[in-house]
Protein backbone atom coordinates (compact mmCIF):
# COMPACT_ATOMS: atom_id res chain seq x y z
CA UNK A 1 0.00 0.00 0.00
CA UNK A 2 1.24 3.50 -0.83
CA UNK A 3 2.20 5.72 2.14
CA UNK A 4 1.55 9.17 0.73
CA UNK A 5 0.45 11.19 -2.29
CA UNK A 6 3.78 10.75 -4.12
CA UNK A 7 3.67 6.98 -3.85
CA UNK A 8 0.02 6.97 -4.95
CA UNK A 9 0.84 9.07 -8.01
CA UNK A 10 3.43 6.43 -9.02
CA UNK A 11 0.68 3.79 -8.84
CA UNK A 12 -1.65 5.93 -10.96
CA UNK A 13 1.12 6.40 -13.53
CA UNK A 14 1.85 2.68 -13.68
CA UNK A 15 -1.86 1.96 -14.13
CA UNK A 16 -2.12 4.52 -16.93
CA UNK A 17 -4.28 6.80 -14.77
CA UNK A 18 -2.03 9.84 -14.71
CA UNK A 19 -1.21 12.37 -17.42
CA UNK A 20 1.89 14.59 -17.13
CA UNK A 21 1.98 18.03 -18.69
CA UNK A 22 5.53 19.28 -19.11
CA UNK A 23 4.91 22.54 -20.98
CA UNK A 24 4.49 25.69 -18.90
CA UNK A 25 0.83 26.61 -18.33
CA UNK A 26 -0.92 29.77 -17.16
CA UNK A 27 -2.54 29.60 -13.70
CA UNK A 28 -5.79 30.86 -15.26
CA UNK A 29 -7.66 29.51 -17.10
CA UNK A 30 -5.58 26.36 -17.71
CA UNK A 31 -5.68 24.78 -14.25
CA UNK A 32 -9.40 25.32 -13.87
CA UNK A 33 -10.11 23.92 -17.35
CA UNK A 34 -7.97 20.83 -16.69
CA UNK A 35 -9.80 20.20 -13.43
CA UNK A 36 -13.10 20.29 -15.33
CA UNK A 37 -11.83 18.25 -18.28
CA UNK A 38 -10.17 15.33 -16.52
CA UNK A 39 -13.30 13.78 -14.92
CA UNK A 40 -15.19 14.32 -18.19
CA UNK A 41 -12.85 11.89 -20.00
CA UNK A 42 -13.52 8.17 -20.10
CA UNK A 43 -10.49 7.21 -17.98
CA UNK A 44 -10.73 10.15 -15.56
CA UNK A 45 -6.98 10.26 -14.86
CA UNK A 46 -5.11 12.54 -12.47
CA UNK A 47 -3.25 15.36 -14.26
CA UNK A 48 0.19 16.45 -13.07
CA UNK A 49 1.17 19.92 -14.27
CA UNK A 50 4.91 20.31 -13.85
CA UNK A 51 5.35 24.02 -14.56
CA UNK A 52 3.04 26.96 -13.92
CA UNK A 53 3.93 30.45 -15.03
CA UNK A 54 5.43 32.50 -12.20
CA UNK A 55 5.34 29.68 -9.66
CA UNK A 56 7.96 27.41 -8.13
CA UNK A 57 6.02 24.20 -7.68
CA UNK A 58 3.81 21.72 -9.59
CA UNK A 59 0.07 21.12 -9.30
CA UNK A 60 -1.83 17.85 -9.39
CA UNK A 61 -5.55 17.69 -10.14
CA UNK A 62 -8.27 15.04 -10.25
CA UNK A 63 -6.44 12.52 -8.04
CA UNK A 64 -9.82 11.11 -6.88
CA UNK A 65 -11.72 11.93 -10.06
CA UNK A 66 -12.81 8.56 -11.46
CA UNK A 67 -13.98 5.18 -10.19
CA UNK A 68 -10.69 3.75 -11.48
CA UNK A 69 -8.64 6.14 -9.33
CA UNK A 70 -11.02 5.50 -6.44
CA UNK A 71 -10.50 1.73 -6.72
CA UNK A 72 -6.72 2.19 -6.86
CA UNK A 73 -6.95 4.39 -3.76
CA UNK A 74 -8.47 1.36 -2.02
CA UNK A 75 -5.76 -0.92 -3.41
CA UNK A 76 -8.35 -2.71 -5.59
CA UNK A 77 -8.15 -3.55 -9.32
CA UNK A 78 -8.94 -0.38 -11.25
CA UNK A 79 -12.01 -1.80 -12.95
CA UNK A 80 -13.75 -2.77 -9.69
CA UNK A 81 -17.45 -1.84 -9.81
CA UNK A 82 -18.91 0.80 -7.52
CA UNK A 83 -20.83 -1.88 -5.66
CA UNK A 84 -17.65 -3.92 -5.12
CA UNK A 85 -15.90 -0.82 -3.78
CA UNK A 86 -18.88 -0.11 -1.50
CA UNK A 87 -18.79 -3.57 0.09
CA UNK A 88 -15.00 -3.60 0.37
CA UNK A 89 -15.13 -0.29 2.23
CA UNK A 90 -17.97 -1.56 4.36
CA UNK A 91 -15.92 -4.54 5.43
CA UNK A 92 -12.76 -2.50 6.20
CA UNK A 93 -14.86 -0.01 8.21
CA UNK A 94 -15.19 -2.66 10.93
CA UNK A 95 -11.39 -2.72 11.42
CA UNK A 96 -11.62 0.72 13.08
CA UNK A 97 -9.60 1.76 15.01
CA UNK A 98 -6.09 1.19 13.65
CA UNK A 99 -3.97 3.54 15.72
CA UNK A 100 -1.37 5.72 13.97
CA UNK A 101 2.35 5.70 14.62
CA UNK A 102 4.30 8.86 15.44
CA UNK A 103 7.62 9.70 13.83
CA UNK A 104 10.17 12.28 14.98
CA UNK A 105 10.48 15.57 13.19
CA UNK A 106 13.77 14.50 11.56
CA UNK A 107 12.07 11.43 10.02
CA UNK A 108 8.98 13.31 8.81
CA UNK A 109 9.22 14.39 5.15
CA UNK A 110 6.80 17.25 5.84
CA UNK A 111 9.51 18.87 7.97
CA UNK A 112 12.18 18.94 5.25
CA UNK A 113 11.82 22.71 4.85
CA UNK A 114 10.73 25.09 7.61
CA UNK A 115 9.65 28.68 7.08
CA UNK A 116 9.11 30.83 10.16
CA UNK A 117 9.55 34.38 8.79
CA UNK A 118 8.13 36.37 5.88
CA UNK A 119 5.34 33.86 5.31
CA UNK A 120 4.17 33.87 1.70
CA UNK A 121 1.71 31.17 0.64
CA UNK A 122 2.44 31.95 -3.01
CA UNK A 123 6.09 30.92 -2.57
CA UNK A 124 5.00 27.38 -1.73
CA UNK A 125 1.58 26.84 -3.35
CA UNK A 126 0.74 27.46 -7.00
CA UNK A 127 -2.57 29.19 -6.21
CA UNK A 128 -5.16 29.94 -8.90
CA UNK A 129 -8.84 30.83 -9.43
CA UNK A 130 -10.97 27.70 -9.65
CA UNK A 131 -14.20 29.15 -11.07
CA UNK A 132 -14.49 32.46 -12.88
CA UNK A 133 -16.51 34.34 -10.26
CA UNK A 134 -14.94 32.89 -7.14
CA UNK A 135 -13.96 35.76 -4.86
CA UNK A 136 -10.29 34.85 -5.25
CA UNK A 137 -7.84 31.96 -5.19
CA UNK A 138 -9.08 29.00 -3.18
CA UNK A 139 -7.53 25.97 -1.49
CA UNK A 140 -10.22 23.35 -2.01
CA UNK A 141 -8.67 20.08 -0.83
CA UNK A 142 -7.01 20.73 2.54
CA UNK A 143 -6.94 18.64 5.70
CA UNK A 144 -7.63 21.04 8.53
CA UNK A 145 -6.61 19.83 11.97
CA UNK A 146 -7.95 21.31 15.22
CA UNK A 147 -8.50 20.16 18.79
CA UNK A 148 -11.42 20.51 21.17
CA UNK A 149 -10.36 23.40 23.45
CA UNK A 150 -12.29 21.83 26.34
CA UNK A 151 -10.60 18.45 25.93
CA UNK A 152 -7.27 19.06 24.14
CA UNK A 153 -5.66 15.81 25.29
CA UNK A 154 -8.39 13.66 23.76
CA UNK A 155 -6.83 12.33 20.55
CA UNK A 156 -10.11 10.92 19.25
CA UNK A 157 -11.79 14.33 19.44
CA UNK A 158 -9.03 15.94 17.38
CA UNK A 159 -10.72 16.86 14.14
CA UNK A 160 -9.41 16.41 10.61
CA UNK A 161 -11.83 18.04 8.19
CA UNK A 162 -11.97 19.66 4.76
CA UNK A 163 -13.33 23.21 4.66
CA UNK A 164 -12.86 25.68 1.84
CA UNK A 165 -10.16 28.34 2.23
CA UNK A 166 -10.05 31.69 0.44
CA UNK A 167 -6.60 33.24 0.09
CA UNK A 168 -6.83 36.76 1.49
CA UNK A 169 -3.16 37.69 1.68
CA UNK A 170 0.31 36.21 1.80
CA UNK A 171 -0.36 34.78 5.25
CA UNK A 172 -4.13 35.03 5.65
CA UNK A 173 -7.04 32.77 4.72
CA UNK A 174 -10.82 32.92 5.01
CA UNK A 175 -12.32 29.65 6.29
CA UNK A 176 -15.84 28.25 6.05
CA UNK A 177 -16.57 26.70 9.45
CA UNK A 178 -20.30 25.89 9.58
CA UNK A 179 -21.78 25.56 13.09
CA UNK A 180 -22.74 21.91 12.39
CA UNK A 181 -19.18 21.03 11.35
CA UNK A 182 -16.80 19.66 13.99
CA UNK A 183 -14.48 22.61 13.44
CA UNK A 184 -17.46 24.87 14.13
CA UNK A 185 -17.81 23.21 17.55
CA UNK A 186 -14.09 23.70 18.28
CA UNK A 187 -14.21 27.32 17.14
CA UNK A 188 -17.26 28.07 19.29
CA UNK A 189 -15.52 26.72 22.40
CA UNK A 190 -12.39 28.80 21.65
CA UNK A 191 -14.40 31.94 20.95
CA UNK A 192 -16.44 31.58 24.14
CA UNK A 193 -13.07 31.98 25.90
CA UNK A 194 -11.82 34.64 23.45
CA UNK A 195 -8.85 32.38 22.59
CA UNK A 196 -7.25 31.78 19.18
CA UNK A 197 -7.91 28.24 17.88
CA UNK A 198 -4.62 26.60 16.78
CA UNK A 199 -4.92 25.05 13.35
CA UNK A 200 -2.74 23.15 10.87
CA UNK A 201 -3.72 22.97 7.21
CA UNK A 202 -2.16 20.05 5.34
CA UNK A 203 -2.10 19.96 1.55
CA UNK A 204 -1.04 17.15 -0.82
CA UNK A 205 -2.13 14.25 1.36
CA UNK A 206 -2.48 10.50 1.35
CA UNK A 207 -5.67 10.14 -0.75
CA UNK A 208 -7.34 8.07 1.97
CA UNK A 209 -6.84 10.94 4.41
CA UNK A 210 -8.74 13.25 2.07
CA UNK A 211 -11.37 10.53 1.77
CA UNK A 212 -11.74 10.37 5.57
CA UNK A 213 -11.65 14.11 6.17
CA UNK A 214 -14.86 14.44 4.15
CA UNK A 215 -16.57 11.52 5.88
CA UNK A 216 -19.39 12.25 8.34
CA UNK A 217 -18.12 10.19 11.29
CA UNK A 218 -18.93 10.84 14.94
CA UNK A 219 -17.41 13.78 16.81
CA UNK A 220 -15.27 11.57 19.05
CA UNK A 221 -14.08 9.22 16.29
CA UNK A 222 -10.61 9.75 14.86
CA UNK A 223 -10.16 10.25 11.13
CA UNK A 224 -6.59 8.97 11.53
CA UNK A 225 -7.75 5.72 13.14
CA UNK A 226 -10.26 5.26 10.32
CA UNK A 227 -7.67 5.95 7.62
CA UNK A 228 -5.48 3.27 9.22
CA UNK A 229 -8.39 0.81 9.11
CA UNK A 230 -9.09 1.54 5.44
CA UNK A 231 -5.40 1.31 4.50
CA UNK A 232 -4.78 -1.83 6.53
CA UNK A 233 -1.72 -0.13 8.05
CA UNK A 234 -1.23 2.76 10.51
CA UNK A 235 -0.86 6.26 9.14
CA UNK A 236 2.34 8.10 10.11
CA UNK A 237 1.87 11.26 12.16
CA UNK A 238 4.21 13.84 13.59
CA UNK A 239 3.77 16.80 15.92
CA UNK A 240 3.13 20.29 14.58
CA UNK A 241 5.73 22.98 15.31
CA UNK A 242 3.20 24.84 17.46
CA UNK A 243 -0.28 24.20 18.82
CA UNK A 244 0.41 20.56 19.83
CA UNK A 245 -1.50 19.08 16.90
CA UNK A 246 -0.94 15.70 15.25
CA UNK A 247 -0.38 16.01 11.50
CA UNK A 248 0.36 13.52 8.71
CA UNK A 249 4.14 13.14 8.53
CA UNK A 250 4.16 12.52 4.78
CA UNK A 251 1.87 15.26 3.43
CA UNK A 252 3.41 17.82 1.08
CA UNK A 253 2.75 21.07 2.96
CA UNK A 254 1.64 22.12 6.46
CA UNK A 255 0.41 25.66 7.05
CA UNK A 256 0.41 26.32 10.79
CA UNK A 257 -1.45 29.15 12.48
CA UNK A 258 -4.64 30.02 14.28
CA UNK A 259 -8.22 31.17 13.73
CA UNK A 260 -8.60 34.72 15.01
CA UNK A 261 -11.23 34.68 17.77
CA UNK A 262 -14.49 36.60 17.35
CA UNK A 263 -13.62 38.11 13.95
CA UNK A 264 -15.63 37.63 10.74
CA UNK A 265 -14.84 39.11 7.34
CA UNK A 266 -16.42 38.88 3.94
CA UNK A 267 -15.84 35.56 2.12
CA UNK A 268 -17.13 34.09 -1.12
CA UNK A 269 -18.80 33.47 -3.43
CA UNK A 270 -17.21 30.15 -4.30
CA UNK A 271 -18.34 27.59 -6.90
CA UNK A 272 -19.54 24.75 -4.67
CA UNK A 273 -20.26 21.01 -4.88
CA UNK A 274 -23.89 21.82 -5.71
CA UNK A 275 -22.75 23.08 -9.13
CA UNK A 276 -23.71 26.65 -8.16
CA UNK A 277 -21.94 29.58 -6.56
CA UNK A 278 -22.39 29.98 -2.81
CA UNK A 279 -23.49 33.28 -1.34
CA UNK A 280 -21.26 36.01 0.13
CA UNK A 281 -20.97 35.70 3.90
CA UNK A 282 -18.94 37.01 6.79
CA UNK A 283 -16.74 34.14 7.91
CA UNK A 284 -13.77 33.41 10.16
CA UNK A 285 -10.12 34.01 9.23
CA UNK A 286 -6.87 32.13 9.75
CA UNK A 287 -3.42 33.70 10.17
CA UNK A 288 -0.51 31.50 9.05
CA UNK A 289 2.58 31.83 11.23
CA UNK A 290 4.75 28.92 10.02
CA UNK A 291 5.03 26.66 7.00
CA UNK A 292 6.77 23.31 6.78
CA UNK A 293 6.94 21.36 3.56
CA UNK A 294 8.63 18.62 1.55
CA UNK A 295 11.19 19.66 -1.04
CA UNK A 296 9.45 20.66 -4.33
CA UNK A 297 6.01 20.39 -2.72
CA UNK A 298 3.10 19.34 -4.91
CA UNK A 299 0.00 21.54 -4.67
CA UNK A 300 -2.96 19.19 -4.87
CA UNK A 301 -6.25 20.96 -5.49
CA UNK A 302 -9.74 20.07 -6.63
CA UNK A 303 -12.15 21.47 -9.22
CA UNK A 304 -15.86 21.74 -8.38
CA UNK A 305 -18.49 22.11 -11.07
CA UNK A 306 -21.81 20.77 -12.28
CA UNK A 307 -21.59 17.06 -11.34
CA UNK A 308 -19.76 14.90 -11.91
CA UNK A 309 -16.43 16.43 -11.03
CA UNK A 310 -13.70 15.21 -8.71
CA UNK A 311 -15.54 16.19 -5.56
CA UNK A 312 -18.46 13.91 -6.46
CA UNK A 313 -16.11 10.90 -6.47
CA UNK A 314 -14.49 12.07 -3.26
CA UNK A 315 -17.83 12.52 -1.45
CA UNK A 316 -19.58 9.42 -2.81
CA UNK A 317 -18.94 6.22 -0.89
CA UNK A 318 -17.64 7.99 2.21
CA UNK A 319 -21.09 9.54 2.51
CA UNK A 320 -22.84 6.24 1.74
CA UNK A 321 -21.03 3.92 4.19
CA UNK A 322 -21.67 5.78 7.49
CA UNK A 323 -25.35 6.15 6.59
CA UNK A 324 -25.52 2.45 5.68
CA UNK A 325 -23.92 1.48 9.01
CA UNK A 326 -26.27 3.71 11.00
CA UNK A 327 -29.50 2.52 9.35
CA UNK A 328 -28.49 -1.11 9.07
CA UNK A 329 -28.00 -1.23 12.86
CA UNK A 330 -31.75 -0.65 13.33
CA UNK A 331 -33.05 -2.16 10.08
CA UNK A 332 -31.07 -5.28 9.09
CA UNK A 333 -33.25 -5.54 5.98
CA UNK A 334 -31.18 -2.77 4.33
CA UNK A 335 -29.05 -4.11 1.46
CA UNK A 336 -27.04 -1.08 0.29
CA UNK A 337 -27.08 2.73 0.39
CA UNK A 338 -26.15 4.94 -2.54
CA UNK A 339 -25.76 8.48 -1.15
CA UNK A 340 -23.56 9.64 -4.02
CA UNK A 341 -25.67 12.49 -5.30
CA UNK A 342 -24.46 15.93 -4.23
CA UNK A 343 -23.01 14.73 -0.93
CA UNK A 344 -26.11 12.79 0.07
CA UNK A 345 -28.77 15.34 -0.91
CA UNK A 346 -30.00 12.53 -3.15
CA UNK A 347 -30.01 9.00 -1.67
CA UNK A 348 -31.12 5.60 -2.99
CA UNK A 349 -31.57 2.72 -0.52
CA UNK A 350 -32.33 -0.91 -1.36
CA UNK A 351 -34.13 -2.94 1.28
CA UNK A 352 -36.19 -6.01 2.03
CA UNK A 353 -39.66 -5.26 3.40
CA UNK A 354 -40.71 -6.27 6.90
CA UNK A 355 -44.35 -5.17 6.37
CA UNK A 356 -46.39 -2.74 4.30
CA UNK A 357 -45.07 0.84 4.31
CA UNK A 358 -41.61 -0.31 5.40
CA UNK A 359 -39.89 1.63 2.62
CA UNK A 360 -41.19 4.88 4.10
CA UNK A 361 -39.94 3.87 7.56
CA UNK A 362 -36.48 3.33 6.10
CA UNK A 363 -36.56 6.77 4.50
CA UNK A 364 -37.61 8.38 7.76
CA UNK A 365 -34.78 6.62 9.58
CA UNK A 366 -32.38 8.12 7.03
CA UNK A 367 -33.88 11.52 7.82
CA UNK A 368 -32.95 11.08 11.48
CA UNK A 369 -29.25 10.28 10.89
CA UNK A 370 -26.74 13.07 11.61
CA UNK A 371 -25.94 13.53 7.92
CA UNK A 372 -29.46 12.84 6.64
CA UNK A 373 -31.05 15.49 8.87
CA UNK A 374 -29.62 18.50 7.05
CA UNK A 375 -28.45 17.00 3.74
CA UNK A 376 -30.79 14.28 2.49
CA UNK A 377 -33.71 15.73 0.57
CA UNK A 378 -34.57 13.40 -2.29
CA UNK A 379 -34.87 9.79 -1.15
CA UNK A 380 -35.69 6.78 -3.29
CA UNK A 381 -36.29 3.36 -1.70
CA UNK A 382 -36.04 0.28 -3.92
CA UNK A 383 -36.46 -3.49 -3.47
CA UNK A 384 -33.62 -5.67 -2.28
CA UNK A 385 -33.06 -7.11 -5.77
CA UNK A 386 -32.54 -3.66 -7.29
CA UNK A 387 -28.94 -2.44 -7.34
CA UNK A 388 -29.08 1.15 -6.00
CA UNK A 389 -25.85 1.97 -7.87
CA UNK A 390 -27.46 0.97 -11.18
CA UNK A 391 -29.56 3.96 -12.23
CA UNK A 392 -31.39 2.22 -15.11
CA UNK A 393 -32.55 -0.39 -12.58
CA UNK A 394 -33.61 2.35 -10.17
CA UNK A 395 -35.58 4.06 -12.96
CA UNK A 396 -37.23 0.71 -13.73
CA UNK A 397 -38.32 0.48 -10.09
CA UNK A 398 -39.72 4.01 -10.14
CA UNK A 399 -41.60 3.47 -13.41
CA UNK A 400 -43.12 0.11 -12.48
CA UNK A 401 -43.51 0.28 -8.69
CA UNK A 402 -44.52 3.81 -7.70
CA UNK A 403 -48.20 4.67 -7.19
CA UNK A 404 -48.24 8.45 -7.23
CA UNK A 405 -51.07 8.75 -4.70
CA UNK A 406 -49.55 6.37 -2.11
CA UNK A 407 -45.82 6.19 -2.58
CA UNK A 408 -44.69 9.80 -2.91
CA UNK A 409 -44.44 11.75 0.32
CA UNK A 410 -43.57 15.41 0.76
CA UNK A 411 -42.54 16.75 4.17
CA UNK A 412 -42.28 20.54 4.16
CA UNK A 413 -40.17 22.86 6.33
CA UNK A 414 -37.51 20.40 7.49
CA UNK A 415 -33.83 21.05 8.17
CA UNK A 416 -31.81 21.64 5.00
CA UNK A 417 -28.24 22.36 3.98
CA UNK A 418 -27.74 26.07 3.22
CA UNK A 419 -25.49 25.40 0.19
CA UNK A 420 -28.40 23.62 -1.57
CA UNK A 421 -29.79 26.32 -3.90
CA UNK A 422 -33.36 25.15 -3.12
CA UNK A 423 -32.90 25.68 0.62
CA UNK A 424 -35.24 28.58 1.38
CA UNK A 425 -34.74 30.15 3.82
CA UNK A 426 -31.12 28.92 3.88
CA UNK A 427 -31.03 26.01 6.31
CA UNK A 428 -34.62 24.81 5.65
CA UNK A 429 -35.91 22.43 3.00
CA UNK A 430 -38.69 20.09 1.93
CA UNK A 431 -38.01 16.35 2.00
CA UNK A 432 -39.28 14.10 -0.80
CA UNK A 433 -39.63 10.35 -0.33
CA UNK A 434 -40.32 8.03 -3.26
CA UNK A 435 -41.09 4.50 -2.11
CA UNK A 436 -40.37 2.37 -5.18
CA UNK A 437 -40.54 -0.98 -3.37
CA UNK A 438 -43.07 -3.67 -4.20
CA UNK A 439 -46.00 -3.44 -1.75
CA UNK A 440 -46.27 -6.22 0.84
CA UNK A 441 -49.09 -7.07 3.31
CA UNK A 442 -50.98 -5.42 4.81
CA UNK A 443 -50.48 -3.00 1.90
CA UNK A 444 -52.13 -4.27 -1.26
CA UNK A 445 -51.14 -4.04 -4.91
CA UNK A 446 -52.10 -5.68 -8.19
CA UNK A 447 -50.66 -9.12 -8.53
CA UNK A 448 -47.58 -9.12 -10.68
CA UNK A 449 -44.94 -11.71 -11.39
CA UNK A 450 -41.37 -10.72 -12.18
CA UNK A 451 -39.49 -12.09 -15.15
CA UNK A 452 -36.63 -14.41 -14.26
CA UNK A 453 -33.19 -14.60 -15.81
CA UNK A 454 -32.92 -17.59 -18.15
CA UNK A 455 -30.62 -20.36 -16.91
CA UNK A 456 -26.92 -20.02 -17.82
CA UNK A 457 -27.19 -16.27 -18.44
CA UNK A 458 -23.94 -15.67 -16.53
CA UNK A 459 -22.17 -18.33 -18.58
CA UNK A 460 -23.26 -16.60 -21.78
CA UNK A 461 -22.15 -13.17 -20.49
CA UNK A 462 -18.71 -14.65 -19.98
CA UNK A 463 -18.78 -16.21 -23.44
CA UNK A 464 -19.82 -12.98 -25.15
CA UNK A 465 -17.21 -10.90 -23.29
CA UNK A 466 -14.49 -13.39 -24.14
CA UNK A 467 -15.37 -13.43 -27.83
CA UNK A 468 -15.55 -9.69 -28.29
CA UNK A 469 -12.93 -8.57 -30.79
CA UNK B 1 -7.29 51.44 -7.66
CA UNK B 2 -10.98 50.64 -8.07
CA UNK B 3 -12.23 47.20 -7.05
CA UNK B 4 -13.87 45.41 -10.02
CA UNK B 5 -16.40 43.83 -7.70
CA UNK B 6 -17.45 46.41 -5.08
CA UNK B 7 -16.35 49.62 -6.81
CA UNK B 8 -14.42 50.97 -3.80
CA UNK B 9 -11.09 52.68 -4.35
CA UNK B 10 -9.47 50.15 -2.06
CA UNK B 11 -7.44 47.70 -4.17
CA UNK B 12 -3.94 47.07 -2.83
CA UNK B 13 -0.97 45.10 -4.10
CA UNK B 14 -0.89 41.58 -2.58
CA UNK B 15 2.03 39.67 -4.10
CA UNK B 16 4.21 39.35 -7.16
CA UNK B 17 5.00 36.06 -8.84
CA UNK B 18 7.59 34.16 -6.82
CA UNK B 19 9.46 33.14 -9.99
CA UNK B 20 10.32 35.83 -12.51
CA UNK B 21 8.40 39.07 -12.58
CA UNK B 22 5.55 37.74 -14.71
CA UNK B 23 2.42 38.66 -12.77
CA UNK B 24 1.16 40.47 -9.70
CA UNK B 25 -1.95 39.79 -7.62
CA UNK B 26 -4.14 42.44 -5.98
CA UNK B 27 -6.80 42.39 -3.28
CA UNK B 28 -9.61 44.70 -2.18
CA UNK B 29 -9.39 45.71 1.47
CA UNK B 30 -13.14 46.31 1.55
CA UNK B 31 -14.64 43.17 -0.05
CA UNK B 32 -11.59 40.81 -0.10
CA UNK B 33 -11.92 40.22 -3.86
CA UNK B 34 -8.58 39.32 -5.42
CA UNK B 35 -7.26 38.85 -8.94
CA UNK B 36 -4.08 38.38 -10.93
CA UNK B 37 -3.13 40.93 -13.58
CA UNK B 38 -2.82 38.17 -16.20
CA UNK B 39 -6.53 37.23 -15.85
CA UNK B 40 -9.17 38.26 -18.41
CA UNK B 41 -10.43 41.84 -18.30
CA UNK B 42 -13.82 40.69 -16.90
CA UNK B 43 -12.02 39.69 -13.72
CA UNK B 44 -10.09 42.90 -13.20
CA UNK B 45 -11.96 45.85 -14.69
CA UNK B 46 -14.94 47.43 -12.97
CA UNK B 47 -16.86 48.20 -16.18
CA UNK B 48 -16.59 44.61 -17.39
CA UNK B 49 -17.21 42.83 -14.08
CA UNK B 50 -20.43 40.80 -14.33
CA UNK B 51 -23.38 42.61 -12.71
CA UNK B 52 -24.60 39.40 -11.10
CA UNK B 53 -21.47 39.12 -8.99
CA UNK B 54 -20.96 42.75 -8.00
CA UNK B 55 -21.50 43.57 -4.35
CA UNK B 56 -22.54 46.75 -2.58
CA UNK B 57 -19.81 47.63 -0.05
CA UNK B 58 -22.41 49.16 2.25
CA UNK B 59 -24.25 45.83 2.50
CA UNK B 60 -21.28 43.65 3.47
CA UNK B 61 -21.92 44.03 7.19
CA UNK B 62 -25.46 42.74 6.76
CA UNK B 63 -24.33 39.50 5.04
CA UNK B 64 -24.94 36.40 7.20
CA UNK B 65 -22.31 35.69 9.86
CA UNK B 66 -21.03 32.09 9.77
CA UNK B 67 -20.63 30.68 12.31
CA UNK B 68 -22.39 33.02 14.77
CA UNK B 69 -20.06 34.63 17.34
CA UNK B 70 -20.95 33.06 20.71
CA UNK B 71 -21.33 34.85 24.01
CA UNK B 72 -18.21 35.00 26.19
CA UNK B 73 -18.21 32.65 29.19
Amino acid sequence: MYRDLREFLLILEKENQLVRIKEELAPEPDLSAIGRAAPDTEAGPAVFVERIKGYNNPVVLNVHGSWKNHALMLGMPKNSTIKEQFFELNSRWDDYPVKPVWVNSKDAPIKEVKITENINLFDVLSLYRINKFDAGFYISKPLIITKDPEDPDNFDKQNVGTYRLQVKGKNRLGIQAMPFHDIGVNLRKAEERNKPLPVVICIGNDPLMNFMSGTPIEYAQSEYDFAGALKGQPVELTKSESGDLDIPARSEVALEGYIIPRVRRVEGPFGEFTGSYSGVRNQAEVVITKITHRKSPIFENLYLGIPWTEIDFLLALNTSIPIYKQIKRDFPEIQAVNAMYTHGIGVIISTKKRFGGFGKSVAMRLLSTPHGIPYSKFIIIVDEFVDPFNLPQVMWAITTRVRGDKDVVIIPNCPGVPLDPTSEPAGMNTKIIIDATTPVAPDIARETELLERPPDTDKWIEYINKNLK
Amino acid sequence: MICPRCGKDDIVFMVKSPKGDVWSAYICNTCCYSYRDTEPAENKERELYDERFRIDPDKIDSCPIIPPIPKLI
